[in-house]
């Protein structure tokens, strides 16, 4: 009998999954609370004190930012539910939370810009303002996170062990200690 | 690679864009009123200039709509207006 299960390995045990280069290292980040905001967004981010948004390849620090996705949309990291509530808001804008929609990864260390080189076509000296672009061929959010040597990378729930697989098998991350 | 100008994001790889067709190839309006001439118009019926083109596009990353103006012959990509700024060629998205 035709027997599919062989055909795909199991997703990466997320909580432990590690990935170990020479000069960059990957990991899961789990727990996150992640919200979508769409519509007036300068009025979301002065109602919630979170300054500006951040940009491809902006650097976003703490557990409490927003990235801007396109001209009139946010992905917000770290707004629990009980400050902002899911659903339109009189303010002009709405909200919905996106924790189980999307994985995060974390790489970090001085050979990220290579990760970069190899994943987007994005000019790293020249970004732009969204940070929804296409790493590894798949649509992406992508910024630094605390500092210059840390990748933060928001990839779809269903598509994150693809791009797992294809970072393992990256030269940049082999030889170490494998996280599936 | 080519770059196109999403108005948002700015210069971007032409991958992560969809072709959108003509610009100012609008819907007939008035229903039943529209005959099938009409309609197989604006379906099928291309300009399909050679040199200086205005086109719909669409950044997928961020799903920017916008109008492209573009060289049909070199391929260049001149300039890109965003529609919510009243881009579109008269002023509209279509
Ligand atoms: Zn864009």
């Amino acid at each position: 009998m035709l027997d599919n299960s062989a055909r795909w390995r199991p997703e990466p045990d997320w909580e432990n999954a590690r990935l170990e280069g020479r000069t960059v290292a990957v990991r899961a980040v789990t727990g996150l609370a992640q919200r979508l905001v769409s519509g007036d967004l300068d009025r979301f981010l002065a109602r919630h004190g979170l300054g500006c948004d951040v940009g491809a390849l902006g650097l976003a620090s703490g557990g409490r930012y927003a990235v801007r996705v396109a001209r009139d949309r946010l992905l917000v990291v770290g707004l629990p539910a009980s400050e902002c509530a899911d659903g339109w808001h009189a303010d002009g804008y709405a909200v919905t939370t996106m924790g189980s929609a999307l994985r995060v990864l974390d790489a970090r260390g001085e050979g990220v810009r290579d990760l970069l080189a190899r994943a987007t076509t994005v000019d790293p000296d020249d970004p732009g303002p969204c940070a929804a672009l296409r790493f590894f061929g798949l649509t992406c959010t992508v910024y630094f996170h605390g500092d210059a040597q840390t990748l933060r990378i928001h990839v779809e729930r269903g598509l994150a062990a693809s791009l797992w697989e294809w970072l393992e098998c990256q030269p940049l991350l082999s030889g170490g200690a494998g996280g599936g | 690679m080519q770059l196109f100008p999403c108005p948002f994001c700015g210069p971007r790889s032409e991958s992560e864009f969809h072709f959108g067709g003509e610009a100012g190839n609008r819907r007939p309006e008035g229903f039943r009123a529209v005959t099938d001439g009409e309609w197989a118009a604006y379906l099928h019926e291309r300009d399909n200039r050679r040199g200086p083109a205005s086109e719909i596009w669409m950044h997928m990353t961020c799903g920017e709509v916008f109008r492209m103006e573009r060289d049909t012959v070199h391929h260049g990509a001149v300039r890109s207006f965003a529609l919510i700024e009243g881009g579109g060629d008269d002023g509209l998205a279509h």
